[in-house]
């Protein structure tokens, strides 16, 4: 296409010239695909041959979530077309999506790494069991909202996509049950990230299992899992030396054992930290933590949690260690706030 | 400064020859690559571009190269107002442009292009893509019945639930403004140039479709062609800032 002249050496161009936009390169027409929104996407699929074999090869990411009425159609047409799909995000406004649409999905996108199908009501366990024969190499995974699904297709699917490394499962009260969060500690060993918001058949066996299978924890939602006691955190607090964001709103039974337990744990690691994990210490340890509605709490204790972590902030610029409704962890205060209020000397005080 | 009027020639597929400078000729990795490594006094041939397009790159680089030197006095806004006046070609020329663009390796071009192309296909029934670049539909009976069936299920979303009615805003000249976000519709009122334009830069990132509401309410909305402008962002997050009623 271009060489230097005089010298006889070019590199020539295959072929014949091209002239018309249906042979576009299909390096070009995949730079111009992802600055498009989905839906002119998968029309620019439909407009001529050579678009719809660029694009079905090389399109990686789609989401349908803009879909009102049409999504399962949808999705049926165009699974056997877009088989390199990685990124698939089927969040429903409107309930749409079925188990036959799932199914094809899980026949045909076998590289799929990342799907969402929060709010999909209609989906029964079978959606579960196909995932788990035909996406094997799922690691981010949201069926939040997903309330026909059982712990025993929650279970199955582990046993099967064991590269797991984020999970939503909030509001999945029949699915997330202590069983299937044993299945999760035996095969998810690379969780990062799990959300079991308002699942309050959660319990401390459950929760244990988890902390004791998957060290790597990193971000964890408790939220409305009434039924966990002090003994879940301490677990955590034990075994999960990375875990950076726990959320325990609602959950009563927590008691200043929990907190002295995620205390010590830092202070008691941080040499062997150091020494036997190969990456870097966690600097920063705990960033953010919900202990609303806790009520069971004292300041004590609380402040010795904020004390030894340093990203645990109740200034309002990086409001990180939340206490809504725990009216006797008012005095509780980060460094900076602190340092605030000695500056000013006034200040509206906001343990909210 | 020797080194700064470097000439280099280049000769196209029509046997034409430019000289440039070499800092406007380098704004191609093509052509930087082989100037550095070939042999800096012969010529550099381009096989696959003509006279004229090469001519309209050079024009480019040369704005570019002048404009970041600061040789030539002009505003990033004047800049990127001559870049959009820059691909307001007919599309046998865009199409080699973008062609060229990706031989040459020139990024800044090869973004703009595409980004032109991607504004010229959103929203774009097949069609309709088809009429504007010349494409000859080639699917068999059956894989179009296929594409028309999922073009009616990707359409089918216009209007309903959800509509976030944007009024009062600060200018009273402006008026009220509907933005349905979950199907991209955005229906403007009153035809208000300013508005229409910073919803129209609102509007290519975030692939709201933007309707002229005409006067009359009873005719049907038709499409305002939007054309990108930057009026600042300013102006924008004034926009989010208005009063929302749900």
């Amino acid at each position: 296409m271009v060489a230097a002249g005089n010298s006889g050496v070019g590199v020539r161009m295959e072929g014949a010239v091209i002239t018309e936009w249906k042979d576009i390169p299909m390096e070009l027409l995949l730079r111009i695909v992802p600055l498009v929104d989905d839906r002119t996407a998968i029309v620019a699929s439909g407009v001529c041959c050579g678009w719809r074999d660029a694009i079905c090869f090389g399109l990686t990411q789609l989401s349908l979530s803009w879909c009102r009425k049409n999504m399962n159609n949808l999705v049926l047409s165009l699974a056997p077309k877009f088989t390199r799909l990685q990124t698939l995000i089927l969040r429903q406004e409107y309930p749409q999506l079925e188990d036959n649409a799932v199914e094809a999905i899980a026949n045909f996108c076998h590289d799929i790494q990342e799907l969402d199908l929060s709010k999909s009501f209609k989906l029964s366990d079978h959606s579960l069991y196909a995932l788990a024969r035909g996406c094997p190499n799922i690691t981010k995974l949201n069926i939040s909202g997903c309330t026909s699904f059982s712990d025993g297709a929650l279970e199955y699917l582990t046993n099967f996509c064991q590269k797991l490394k984020i999970l939503n499962l909030c509001g999945c009260v029949k699915a997330a049950t202590d069983r299937a969060l044993q299945a999760i500690g035996r095969n998810c060993k690379m969780l990062q990230s799990l959300n079991l918001g308002w699942c309050d058949n959660v319990g401390d066996i459950g929760v244990m299992s988890l902390a004791y299978g998957c060290p790597d924890l990193k971000c964890l939602d408790l939220c409305g899992c009434v039924r966990i006691t002090d003994d879940s955190v301490i677990a955590l607090a034990d075994k999960c030396l990375h875990l950076r964001s726990l959320d325990l709103y609602y959950c009563r039974n927590i008691t200043d054992r929990a907190m002295y337990s995620l205390a010590h744990s830092r202070v008691n690691n941080k040499p062997s930290l150091w020494q036997s994990m190969k990456g870097r210490y966690d600097e920063e340890g705990l960033r953010s933590l919900n202990i609303s509605q806790c009520t069971a709490l004292t300041p004590s204790a609380v402040q010795t949690l904020c004390d030894t972590f340093p990203a645990l902030h109740t200034c309002s610029g990086r409001h990180t260690l939340v206490m809504s409704g725990c009216l006797s962890l008012t005095s509780v205060h980060c460094a900076c706030a602190v340092q605030a209020h000695r500056t000013l000397n006034t200040i509206p005080h906001t343990a909210h | 400064m020797g080194s700064t009027s470097t000439k280099i020639k280049l000769r196209t597929s029509d046997q034409k020859v430019f000289e440039v400078e070499k800092a406007v000729a380098v704004q191609s990795q093509t052509i930087k690559y082989i100037y550095e490594n070939g042999c800096p006094d012969s010529v550099i041939h381009v096989h696959s571009v003509s006279g004229d397009i090469l001519s309209k790159i050079l024009d480019y680089c040369k704005k570019h190269v002048n404009s970041a030197a600061g040789k030539e006095d002009i505003s990033p806004e004047e800049l990127y107002e001559w870049d959009a006046n820059f691909v307001k070609v007919d599309q046998n020329t865009l199409f080699d442009l973008i062609l060229a663009a990706n031989c040459l390796k020139i990024e800044s071009l090869l973004d703009l292009t595409c980004q032109t192309v991607a504004n010229m296909i959103k929203g774009k029934r097949p069609e309709e893509i088809r009429t504007t670049f010349n494409i000859k539909n080639d699917y068999t009976i059956e894989a179009e019945e296929a594409v028309r069936r999922e073009n009616k299920w990707a359409f089918d979303m216009l209007g309903g639930v959800g509509t976030m009615v944007i009024e009062e805003l600060a200018d009273d000249t402006m008026s009220k403004c509907v933005t349905n976000t979950k199907s991209r519709v955005c229906v403007i009122a009153a035809n208000q140039i300013v508005m229409m334009r910073s919803i129209s830069k609102l509007a290519n990132k975030k692939s709201i479709d933007v309707y002229k509401q005409p006067q009359n309410p009873t005719t049907p909305r038709i499409k305002e062609s939007v054309k990108q402008r930057n009026v600042g962002t300013g102006f924008i997050e004034l926009f989010f800032h208005f009063k929302c009623k749900m």
